[in-house]
């Protein structure tokens, strides 16, 4: 991890209130999909508290590093406005990365609303790697979906609530009728779920993937403090193997996450919390 | 005045421990030190005060723990920690080992958890000083109510000043009528120094979800916002007792250090502004020596006289 003040490349709406954030990386860290950084967004008390932001790309030739972020409150606001040249105050990478797929399981991505970005990235990163994900992109209507390169090169499957665009219901019932409509899905060894997105989203997919015993991923979200594990603040209720009485721990997503597997979430405390 | 040549000596003594310089890091922002290894080098600090210890393990609070408040941030972390034992196994070899005074947070809700977690240390974990939290408004029972009463402060200080020779550091909470009589309290029990302040209580409602946004109701108010009511106590408490005062609470810049060291502290920690900026203590501390030089100052307590008779 560092702290540095990269500059910004492009900062574009992909789609209504959301931001690609293009930016210099001149540090000597390379940025693994799932991890994030934070930013500084101003020089001034309010907005306080530097903001978590997944990465959604890093080129190892170019140097560069990328975030896609919604513009849904002060800091996004301020960021958005944010041009070519100017400095950002950045420290990352943090926190823990996807790991790879067991065996030969198929990948599968699950992305809602903001958990876009490190979805579009661990699925470049797989191409890399010459593996083939699918990818399920959920959001409440058309005007949210970007129209992005990555999807010729990726299978994506695009869902919305109202049904303006692809599948009509959340990206999880897409992945259910995907599963229902495909038989040839069987020829696959068995799928490995990825996912970031809405905590509902992501309790779904749990408990859809732990019927079916698929190693499931997910990117938690939860306020953050310091984003380096000192303040206990970005917790996430987790099973543990300590000895009762207790039998669960607070674990930091800062630190012990963002990425934790579905299996060991105790939903209960975790739900709803954005 | 601004000789070149001239060096403030910025050391600060509190009991039997010199700090190399007056700015330290708060409990409970600043973990165990190593989370900011990368970030900064530790060895410029002046103290580092560790997360609170408890006597036995505390997961800590439900979630969420967190959230931004105008001017600052409420938190309700609920002294999550290892107890007394995990941190004699996990924390302390590597705290031993920092170039800088390190300065164990004491928690508990009862006078006798503070003194067998005092002893517990002293014999297993000897470092810098205690900082004693009689004042977290995040746990029920004891911790608030402990840190509101002058006669239990001093009780417990006197239990406690029984068992160590080590520096005693009081914090005090905001949150009661007459801070000046803790302090005094605290003093009258064999205190060392006291650090003020810690967090106001405060809450935050959701008006979408009809609710308070902590899990805990109310929480601990730090940050910016609060550096007048700090001020205001180490102001106060400065005139109330012969003990070095430690002040804290929305220290973000230099000029906030330099105010706190003017109304009469010894010494200064920096919180919330870590998040915000882990150099801070850097900015911190070059201001501070910065000022010293422009105003002739030689030591820290050269400051406390520097200031307007008022
Ligand atoms: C590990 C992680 C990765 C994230 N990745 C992305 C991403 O790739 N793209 C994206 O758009 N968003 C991401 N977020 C969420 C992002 O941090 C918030 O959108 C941002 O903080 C909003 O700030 P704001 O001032 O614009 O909005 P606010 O009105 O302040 O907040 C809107 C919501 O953002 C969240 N939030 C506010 N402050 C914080 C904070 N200090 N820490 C964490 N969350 C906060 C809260 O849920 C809040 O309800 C991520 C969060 C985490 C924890
Ligand atoms: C997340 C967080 C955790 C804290 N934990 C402790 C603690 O364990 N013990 C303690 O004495 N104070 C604790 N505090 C209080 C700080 O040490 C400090 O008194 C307070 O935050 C005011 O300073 P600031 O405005 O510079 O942050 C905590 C503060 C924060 C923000
Ligand atoms: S944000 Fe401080 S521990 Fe994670």
């Amino acid at each position: 991890m560092d702290h540095f003040k990269p500059t910004i490349i492009r900062n574009t709406s992909i789609a209504q209130n959301y931001f690609e954030l293009e930016f210099t990386w001149p540090s000597h860290s390379v940025p693994l999909p799932g991890q994030f950084l934070t930013l500084r967004i101003a020089d001034q008390i309010s907005p306080l508290l530097r903001r978590p932001f997944a990465f959604s790309g890093f080129n190892k030739e170019d140097r560069t590093a990328s975030i896609i972020y919604e513009k849904r409150g002060p800091a996004t606001s301020i960021l958005s406005a944010q041009l070519p040249g100017e400095a950002l105050d950045v420290i990352g990478p943090l926190g823990n990365s996807f790991p790879a797929p067991i065996n030969d399981n198929r990948p599968v991505l699950v992305a809602g609303g903001v958990g876009m970005g490190p979805m579009f990235f661990l699925a470049e990163d797989f191409l890399k790697h010459n593996i083939h994900p699918l990818l399920f992109l959920g959001a409440r209507t058309k005007a949210f979906i970007p129209n992005l390169d990555l999807f010729q090169k990726v299978q994506t499957l695009i869902s919305t609530d109202d049904g303006t665009a692809g599948f009509s219901g959340t990206s999880v019932s897409c992945f259910q009728h995907y599963l229902e409509t495909h038989e040839n899905h069987q020829k696959v060894s068995g799928y490995e779920v990825y996912a970031c997105g809405p905590n509902p989203m992501m309790q779904a997919l749990d408990r859809f993937s732990r019927n079916q015993s698929w190693p499931t991923w997910l990117s938690m979200e939860q306020t953050m403090g310091c984003a380096v594990g000192a303040c206990m603040g970005c917790v996430v209720k987790v099973i543990t193997n300590t000895p009762p009485p207790q039998g669960f721990a607070y674990a930091r997503v800062c630190t012990e996450g963002p990425i934790f597997p579905g299996h060991t979430l105790i939903w209960e405390e975790n739900h709803g919390q954005q | 005045m601004g000789n070149s040549n001239f060096q403030p000596d910025l050391r600060v003594t509190i009991g039997s421990l010199t700090m190399k310089n007056p700015v330290g890091v708060a409990s409970g922002t600043f973990g165990y030190g190593s989370e900011y290894e990368q970030l900064i080098p530790l060895e410029n600090l002046g103290a580092l005060y560790t997360k609170a210890v408890t006597l036995e393990p505390r997961p800590g609070n439900p979630i969420p723990r967190i959230v931004e408040a105008p001017g600052g941030m409420l938190n309700s972390i609920g002294l999550a920690n290892l107890g007394s034992r995990g941190f004699v196994q996990k924390k302390y070899p590597y705290l031993k080992s920092l170039p800088t005074q390190v300065i164990v947070n004491l928690a508990g809700s009862q006078v006798e958890d503070y003194c067998e977690t005092l002893e517990y240390l002293e014999e297993h974990a000897p470092l810098g000083g205690y900082e004693v939290n009689l004042s977290c408004p995040n746990v029920q029972c004891g911790g608030m109510a402990l840190g509101t009463d002058p006669l239990q402060v001093e009780f417990v200080v006197k239990e406690l000043r029984k068992r160590t020779a080590k520096p005693l550091i009081i914090k005090l909470s905001p949150n009661v009528t007459d801070i000046t009589e803790i302090a005094r309290a605290s003093e009258a029990g064999g205190a060392d120094a006291v650090s003020c302040i810690n967090t106001l209580v405060g809450m935050l409602i959701d008006t979408k979800k009809k609710k308070p946004v902590l899990s805990t109701i109310t929480g601990g108010l730090s940050g910016p916002g609060i550096l007048p009511v700090g001020l205001a106590a180490v102001f106060r408490v400065k005139r109330a007792v012969k003990i070095p005062v430690v002040g804290l609470g929305g220290i973000m810049s230099g000029d906030h250090a330099i105010q706190y060291l003017l109304a009469g502290a010894s010494a200064i920690q920096v919180g919330t502004a870590n998040f915000v900026d882990p150099e801070a203590t850097r900015t911190i501390l070059k201001d501070i020596y910065h000022y010293a030089k422009e105003h002739s100052l030689e030591s820290i307590t050269d400051f406390h006289t520097l200031m307007y008779p008022v």
